[in-house]
């Protein structure tokens, strides 16, 4: 074989193991896009069932609190009492769960959206909270941003939600702020709350993972950053936290300028 | 105020009982009559076979859910019938997914509400669907 038939072969053969892997690449990205649909399907279905048989076990217990009150002695009231906080506590799981497969599930609407007044929404929706905690909340100047408006209220009102949460033994005080950086709007909420040591940084945007259980008097199931996470990715942007123990925490929500 | 005959339109026997114990729990006694599915709706709600002479629902409560003709099915029949569509119906559903209730406004229910999760809010909302039958008879008058 001379050097120039080999170097035809080697070329035919070349480009055809590229089409091959083209194909391929093809075959398996609609591969991926049908089990991210189904695995959102199948989440969105479950909870939704999950919901029908729940209420009989609450409705029922309660209606068993009621009816029959004077039949029960303190040990039965004990039982049901527990089995309501547990069926509360799924209640708030299946409930949050809800919120986080709608993010995929759902339509989105993007259009240019005022930071400002999300945040004035949001902090409405808190006052509140804000008030009993006396939390000081600072804000700058917000852009309009190119995004879905239901998911900015969403993302702000987790990360305002956890700022005055998480708060040390001082009075909260929230700066909420913005930067434009490399075509990118920087969203930033810090606070001079409990903070998060680095080793669990990753940790805290996992489905369910709270780092402080409900006992210790956090309310919540642990999807308030995992919701945000995912707001940012479907914003085409993403989501960093700088924190360290006792230091307060800083999340900043990086979205492009316009998608 | 007047008795109200309410139409319930459920196949889940513990949605029934928790129904029907809400309106026990109430001051103001209505008539719930129960079917368990869109067949039987249609013939009660048309006085067909052994509902001959039945008094008429002024109100009828929909699950969405139901076996054979779905609530939604059901809603739009009723909604597309001279002699039934002028009665109120209001749907009765596990979820608040947006889909299910923007196809229930294009069948032109009067009114959407989720099934609550505990029985201290489904007497609350008994209370509701009354109120709203008092306002949506008095805006129809």
């Amino acid at each position: 074989m001379s050097n120039r038939q080999f170097l035809h072969t080697g070329l035919v053969d070349t480009s055809t193991v590229l089409k091959d892997t083209g194909d391929e690449l093809i075959l398996l990205q609609e591969q991926l896009a049908n089990l991210v649909k189904e695995t959102n399907q199948f989440t969105y279905i479950i909870t939704h069932d999950l919901q029908a048989p729940l209420r009989m076990v609450t409705g029922f217990l309660e209606l068993l609190e009621r009816r029959y009150a004077d039949k029960l002695d303190a040990g039965a009231k004990q039982y049901i009492e527990y089995s309501v906080k547990g069926a509360n506590r799924m209640k708030s799981l299946i409930f949050d769960l809800l919120e986080y497969s709608r993010l995929s599930s759902v339509k989105h609407e993007f259009d240019v959206v005022d930071m400002r007044e999300v945040l004035e929404e949001v902090i409405g929706k808190l006052s509140v909270d804000i008030s009993s905690s006396g939390a000081d909340v600072i804000i700058g100047a917000l852009p309009g941003v190119w995004a879905d408006r239901k998911m900015m209220v969403q993302l702000l009102t987790h990360l305002l939600d956890n700022a005055i949460k998480f708060r040390s033994a001082d009075r909260p005080v929230i700066h909420i702020d913005a930067a434009r950086q490399n075509h990118q709007w920087q969203i930033s909420i810090s606070d001079n709350g409990i903070g998060i040591d680095p080793a669990f940084h990753e940790r805290i945007f996992d489905i369910f993972k709270q780092l402080h259980p409900e006992e210790a008097g956090y309310k919540g199931t642990g999807t308030g950053l995992t919701v945000c996470k995912k707001i940012a990715e479907l914003h085409d942007g993403r989501i960093d936290v700088f924190s360290e123990a006792g230091r307060g925490s800083m999340f900043v929500v990086s979205i492009p300028e316009k998608i | 105020m007047n008795e109200i005959n309410i139409l319930l339109v459920e196949d889940n026997e513990g949605d029934i009982i928790l129904t029907t114990e809400a309106f026990k729990d109430m001051e103001m006694e209505n008539r719930l009559t129960v079917v368990k599915n869109g067949e039987e709706a249609l013939r009660y709600l048309k006085k067909q076979g052994q509902y001959e002479g039945v008094p008429s629902p002024q109100l009828v409560l929909l699950d969405i859910n139901l076996p054979g003709i779905d609530g939604k099915q059901l809603l739009g029949l009723i909604k597309k019938d001279e002699e039934l569509k002028d009665i109120p119906v209001v749907m009765l559903t596990c979820s608040e997914d947006d889909s299910d209730i923007s196809d229930c406004y294009d069948n032109q229910v009067n009114w959407y509400i989720t099934k609550p999760i505990d029985y201290d809010k489904y007497t609350k909302v008994m209370h509701e669907i009354e109120a709203f039958y008092v306002s949506f008879v008095a805006y129809n008058k």
